[in-house]
């Protein structure tokens, strides 16, 4: 039975990959080898339709008007989950009451561009009157952080975006305080 | 004997090598500064938008077919790209994404204003037109981008992806969330529809 072929397989045809049998066809049949040549004739024609190049300055403007208006847009941050957040609020409270992970171990220069700070204006570890209350809550909250991949806190709470960070912070100061009222 | 005396006699594998090698530096250097702007670095975006702006704004034009829009059109799906950027799981390649962005930039764009994508009639050139003006290759490039601007939206989208900026078929197929054997089939038919339109007579889907 005479069948013609697929546009899918005529279009291999004008771009040179159709197998042997598409080729013995569209030899043979007048009505695809027509529209084979019509592809091939178009795809000539657009070769010929170049775009104006504009000017070279405005490459730089079109990167002034787009940085301009990145600006007035929030900083672009990898979103986490809820529960990503709350078990990184929970894993951070366990660093702060036994004092492991908040400081590297290798000391490194802070990162320009921190979002951290929402809660760093907490005072130091030994001077912090809200740590043995956090001593107290610490094996509750343990549980939560196994769940947490994250082999490194400060990286991770470096990553943390603003709304996350505020969100630590009063999660933060709603056990200090309860500890304080105990 | 050493890589480069066993490369030396083909010169071509080494222009291959060395386009491999700028390809997956490209890539990483993607992937730097994508990861930076997920921190909340925006001058990492600058880089992404001096890479690929000249890119984005040739599609957004031969979408409208004009510099005006084109560039604004272009800025708009930077915008969105950066707004969306923490979402970028890196699932496929950035310029991709991009791509896909820009895309529905212009579909929507087009959308709203209602442009025309069918028929052609009204813009196909007379054949008895003067023969001097024919042959002028701006007004052919004009007449081309023009058939090109009113060909039905996936048609457009795929023959102006796939042909001006000479992505492969699965390139063009994931930017279009489609098959590769519709992005052919589309293709197919733009260039068909291409040619009628050039020549002057109805087309067809």
């Amino acid at each position: 039975m005479w069948r013609h072929v697929s546009d899918q397989t005529l279009m291999d045809v004008v771009e040179g990959a159709a197998d042997d049998r598409a080729l013995v066809h569209v030899t043979g049949c007048e009505r695809c080898r027509e529209r084979v040549d019509e592809a091939r004739s178009a795809r000539g024609l657009t070769a010929r339709a170049a775009l104006p190049e504009p000017a070279p300055i405005f490459w730089d403007v079109m990167r002034r008007r787009i940085a301009q208006r990145l600006a007035a847009v929030p900083p672009a941050r990898s979103r986490r989950p809820l529960w990503a957040a709350a078990a990184v609020a929970g894993a951070a409270m366990v660093a702060l009451a036994t004092g492991v992970g908040i400081r590297p171990t290798v000391e490194r220069p802070l990162r320009a561009t921190s979002a951290l700070p929402a809660w760093s204006a907490l005072p130091p570890a030994d001077q912090d009157p809200g740590l043995p209350v956090l001593e107290n809550i610490a094996p509750t909250m343990a549980s939560t952080s196994t769940s947490v991949e994250c082999p490194d806190l400060a990286e991770c709470v470096a990553g943390l975006s603003d709304d996350e960070s505020r969100a630590l912070a009063d999660a933060l100061r709603e056990k200090i305080a309860q500890g304080r009222t105990l | 004997m050493s890589a480069q005396a066993l490369v030396a006699p083909f010169p071509l594998l080494v222009i291959d090598d060395a386009a491999r090698l700028t390809r997956t530096q490209a890539l990483e250097d993607d992937r730097e500064a994508i990861e930076a702007c997920q921190r909340g670095d925006r001058e990492a975006f600058d880089r992404l938008v001096e890479r690929y702006q000249r890119d984005i704004y040739r599609l957004c034009y031969r979408y409208v077919n004009n510099h005006h829009d084109a560039s604004d059109l272009a800025q708009e799906a930077f915008l969105k790209a950066y707004r969306a950027i923490g979402r970028f799981r890196g699932d496929s390649a950035f310029s991709t994404w991009l791509y896909r962005i820009a895309v529905n930039t212009c579909l929507n764009f087009r959308s709203s204003r209602r442009l025309p994508s069918e028929p052609l009639e009204d813009d196909v050139p007379d054949a008895t037109r003067g023969v001097a003006d024919r042959i002028e290759q701006d007004e052919l490039s004009q007449q081309v981008r023009e058939a090109v601007g009113r060909l039905p939206e996936k048609q457009r989208a795929t023959l102006i992806l796939k042909i001006y900026h000479d992505l492969t078929h699965e390139q063009v197929a994931a930017i279009m969330g489609s098959t590769v054997g519709t992005v052919k089939a589309n293709l197919f038919h733009a260039l068909g529809n291409l040619r009628k339109a050039m020549t002057g007579r109805k087309t067809g889907d």
